[in-house]
């Protein structure tokens, strides 16, 4: 490995203000009422929500509930935006609710998976991108808690900074790192052949 | 290492990215219809039912800052009625249960947490027995004649309460547990997963374990048959005592986490995040009332004689202690003084103690302020019993009985080591738990004792205010220049390990504390390998301090050979410069030789290794092989001990310490004697990592939050600030958590950034000016 040059935005700055001026522009239409402005704003993001949920409830129909519910709320309760630039994270907010409320509904379901043993591979086998692992990454990320999967989806699906998903969240920076670290964790240590035994490690506890 | 692994993270994302692909748009049609077909909601009502959300630029980004006020405006008439209802209701369906009021259920008592005693020693204190558990001890339970306490390795214990003897003891899996509370016959207890059991008290078999493992637990508490506790995603949880099976949970708006609650008056009462501190109503699952806390961080609710309080939590570093009608939840008074944690209350006085160690008596009337009393370090929550109030000071390793009506001095008693949590009063004994493992039962000789009045320390001004860490000195000259810097995000780093160079080849070795790993770099920064893993065996360590931190470390001699200080383990291991194991040694405990809570290693130019234990308050020196040789409390002269972060050595053998609080570097000579302190007044956050190089700086990393301050300060040998660098930031030459910090002897110096987002390493050319 070699000395690498961080690439923290992938769109230019000049990018991202234009994008931000229209879809502010749009918030305050939508806030008076427009719902031609809000069906803008919806399709620009209706994909990034539902994968969002999908990947938090790892079920397509309950993602498309969570889905409808967080888009109703947010056409519902557009007025409550005070701050147009908060339009996204406010989505993701109201997608992320829908989807816990979702996961508790089923969680007589969630806690059964959670006690499923982990399908070991043989001795010696790593997670190199192969299709087989793949498919046992999202088994395992499956089994993760649902609060620590919306960490992950926030942080590495759309991409936002620990601290917007802590924003997003309403829990503290530290909170969200903690959860996200525990779910790398138990993710490698279930991933890992000769750490499948070591257990999982505990990062939090209450003062 | 022969292979190498794709990073999990960017499997994760890659994953990710093609899992949530192919939205249905026949939905979003669906959605836009629905929605076309109705209007906003009018803005006065978006707001009231939109919860608040912040954003970076606004403080409010969405809805109303103070939802709630305007919810208990709205409904303050209509709930003041139904809460007299609910309440007469709650009262004849949720009595708590027939414990006996000598026993001490768990922490502060029982499920009040008042904090009262039914009966304390009688005269001088004695010695009456002592336990060694496994593991650290935190809060202990009597029940009848048993003694139940968790030692931090997992281990529950039960011993007889008048020899010490072990009636029972098992081990519970995925430790530390929180707990152990002990009432209707069964000991509560929470494991690192946030899972509750429940363990029968007569021998210790598990008689049930939720199926839910809850995020962050706190402490539990019993009353009528459910079993009531907070979460750290913002619920009230209550369970079935009997059968384990979540009763029901409530979430108060706006909460997001819920700190360990109270029981009285047939309500739960409880300090939140996001939600003040609320009282809930069992029966109806409702808030019954929410009493404002001003966002301050709040700890333990406590409820008695109709008051109910909600104090300053451990970690907070402002805040006040408040006191509510317990029934309709009208603010009755806010404490003068800042910091004071939830009180003991008897015979209309609330005793409370602060971190910084103010203890106050107030009127619970009126809040004023009967007497004060001032500790040199923090005071533990504080027990009251027959008059007398019994308080621990834990870094002081010192246990206190005062007057209650006077605060005069009646005796004092000194532990073993220090304590970490609280006490307990109940059936003629004080019981205390101990971070090096010990559980001791003191009792009284029955004798008389006179009133003295209290010592009197520098009179602390009230109210007083927590130690000061200084402004920052955001205008000192930026001492380097970045040469390269490698992305570590893929790998499990973690706050906060330390770095360290191998003298013979040049290589950067870093701990991997999400890994138990070390991981290997070039001298530019190209990664070698990893080396290492997770275990207990030769070459397997546990970069996991007690309280869960990431915490690694290591030092080479001048052959390198070298010391990896294996905090969890609490061991040292040495290796060859071939990595052949020669040889451990340490293991659990607070005497020479031991360790409770390592936390920095430095290998001195005559061989000798020098190890800082934050808990044991020691530098202790030992032989390669060792052997102690020496060791002296860094904290000796200081007039407070708030522990300590890193140690490092320079080439003269001198020894450095940073201190967390105040933010100072403490430097010794070999032989203990203080020789100089640097830098008190000039951190802006807890001084970490250090390394001096050959001309004698001194270069000292400080943590995140320090606002415009630079991430390293460079002091000159006479310990003057001349520099430093890396104001907060991911861009080159910015650091946010400068963790590990190592100097290569060519002019420049190693740096691990190790905040999540931006773990990099990077070394630093190091600009003039030199030693003045």
């Amino acid at each position: 490995m070699v000395a690498v040059a961080r690439i923290v935005w992938e769109r230019s700055e000049g990018d991202r203000r234009s994008g931000t001026r229209m879809q502010v522009e749009l918030v305050e239409r939508a806030r008076s009422g427009d719902h031609e402005a809000f069906a803008i704003l919806a399709k620009e993001s209706f994909g990034r929500l539902y994968g969002a949920a999908k990947l938090i409830l790892r079920d397509q129909d309950r993602a498309q509930d969570a889905v409808q519910e967080a888009l109703v709320l947010a056409w519902k309760h557009v007025r409550a935006i005070r701050d147009p630039e908060a339009w996204d994270a406010w989505l993701y907010r109201l997608t992320v609710r829908a989807c816990y409320r979702l996961a508790r509904s089923a969680k007589r379901r969630d806690v059964l998976e959670l006690h499923v043993e982990v399908d070991r591979e043989p001795a010696g086998h790593d997670f190199t991108g192969q299709l087989v692992e793949r498919d046992r990454l999202g088994r395992e990320l499956g089994r993760l808690p649902v609060d620590q999967r919306a960490v992950m989806v926030l942080h590495f699906y759309l991409d936002l900074p620990l601290t917007e998903a802590a924003s997003v969240l309403d829990i503290p920076v530290g909170t969200a790192k903690s959860r996200l670290h525990r779910g790398l964790e138990t993710l490698r240590l279930a991933l890992t052949d000769e750490r499948a035994d070591a257990g999982i490690r505990s990062g939090e506890r209450s003062a | 290492m022969t292979e190498q692994q794709l990073p999990l993270e960017r499997l994760v994302a890659g994953w990710m990215a093609d899992e949530a692909a192919g939205a249905p748009e026949p939905l979003l049609e669906k959605i836009l219809a629905t929605t076309g077909r109705s209007r906003p909601r009018p803005r006065w009502w978006a707001m009231l039912t939109e919860a608040p959300m912040r954003s970076a630029r606004t403080r409010v980004a969405v809805g109303l800052p103070n939802r709630g006020f305007v919810y208990a405006a709205l409904i303050a008439l209509l709930l003041a009625g139904l809460a007299a209802l609910a309440v007469g209701a709650s009262i004849l369906l949720n009595r708590p249960g027939p414990a006996d009021a000598a026993d001490w259920s768990g922490f502060r008592g029982n499920a009040d947490h008042a904090g009262v005693g039914l009966e304390g020693p009688t005269g001088n204190p004695v010695l009456g027995w002592q336990f060694h558990a496994t593991g650290a001890v935190l809060e202990v339970a009597i029940v009848g004649d048993r003694v139940f306490f968790a030692a931090d390795d997992g281990r529950l214990f039960a011993l007889s309460r008048n020899g010490g003897v072990t009636h029972w003891a098992v081990a519970v899996p995925n430790p530390p547990l929180g707990g152990p509370y002990g009432a209707d016959g069964r000991l509560y207890v929470t494991d690192a997963n946030g899972v509750l059991s429940a363990f029968d008290q007569s021998d210790g078999h598990r008689i049930w374990s939720t199926t839910t493992a809850y995020t962050i637990p706190s402490r539990m508490i019993s009353a009528g048959g459910t079993v009531y506790f907070g979460t750290g995603d913002g619920f009230l949880v209550a369970v079935d005592a009997a059968t384990g099976i979540e009763r029901w949970r409530v979430q108060p708006p706006g909460a997001t986490l819920v700190n360990a609650p109270a029981f009285g008056n047939g309500l739960v009462y409880a300090g939140t995040v996001g939600a003040g501190y609320v009282a809930i109503d069992p029966a109806s699952q409702r808030v019954v009332w929410r009493g404002d806390t001003s966002d301050d961080v709040t700890g333990t609710a406590s409820v008695a004689d109709g008051i109910a309080y909600i104090g300053a939590g451990a970690t907070a570093t402002s805040g006040k202690l408040r006191a509510f009608d317990a029934v309709t939840g009208q603010l009755r008074w806010t404490a003068e003084d800042e910091l004071l944690s939830l009180p003991t209350v008897a015979d209309g006085v609330a005793f409370s103690s602060t971190t910084t160690g103010l203890v106050a008596a107030l009127d619970t009337a009126t809040g004023t302020v009967k007497w004060r009393i001032h500790f040199p370090g923090e005071v533990r929550a504080a027990v009251v019993a027959s008059g007398i109030v019994y308080l621990f000071a834990g870094s002081e390793r010192r246990l206190y009985a005062v007057e209650a009506a006077t605060g005069n001095l009646l005796w004092q008693f000194d532990a073993p080591a220090t304590g970490n949590c609280c006490i307990a009063v109940a059936r003629g004994a004080v019981y205390v738990g101990l971070q090096d493992g010990s559980v001791l039962s003191i009792v009284g000789d029955r004798g008389s004792v006179s009133p003295q009045p209290f010592p009197s320390l520098a009179a602390s001004p009230a109210p007083t205010t927590p130690p000061s860490i200084g402004p920052s000195p955001t205008s000192v000259p930026s001492l380097a220049k970045v040469t390269w810097s490698t992305d570590l995000r893929r790998m499990a780093f973690a706050p906060v390990c330390q770095i360290a160079v191998d003298p013979t080849t040049g290589r950067i070795w870093a701990p991997e504390a999400g890994s138990d790993k070390i991981a290997v770099f070039e001298p530019d920064g190209t990664f070698v390998e990893e080396w290492g893993g997770s275990g207990s065996g030769p070459g397997q360590f546990d970069f996991s301090r007690g309280n869960g931190d990431g915490y690694g470390t290591l030092a080479f001699a001048k052959d390198g050979s070298f010391f990896v200080l294996d905090v969890g383990n609490r061991r040292v291991q040495h290796f060859d410069a071939k990595r052949t194991y020669l040889g451990e040694w340490g293991g659990f405990g607070d005497r020479p030789g031991q360790f409770t809570d390592p936390v920095g290693i430095a290998v001195a130019a005559d061989g000798s290794v020098w190890v800082l234990d934050d808990i044991r308050s020691v530098v202790e020196q030992y032989t390669p092989d060792g052997n102690v040789i020496d060791s002296f409390d860094p904290f000796a002269q200081q007039p407070i001990n708030k522990g300590a972060n890193s140690l490092a050595i320079d080439g003269h053998g001198n020894l450095y310490v940073s201190s967390v609080a105040p933010s100072k570097v403490l430097v010794f000579d070999a032989k203990g004697t203080p020789l100089r302190t640097v830098g008190e007044g000039q951190f802006s956050e807890q001084a970490g990592n250090m390394s001096i190089d050959a001309d004698g700086r001194l270069f000292v990393a400080q943590g995140p939050e320090r606002g415009s301050a630079l991430g390293i300060l460079t002091f000159a040998p006479d310990g003057s600030l001349i520099g430093g660098f890396g104001p907060v930031g991911v861009e080159a030459g910015q650091l946010v958590f400068p963790g590990g910090i190592a100097l290569d002897g060519k002019g420049g110096i190693y740096i691990e950034d190790s905040d999540f987002g931006s773990t990099r390493l990077i070394r630093l050319e190091l600009l003039p000016p030199a030693v003045p």
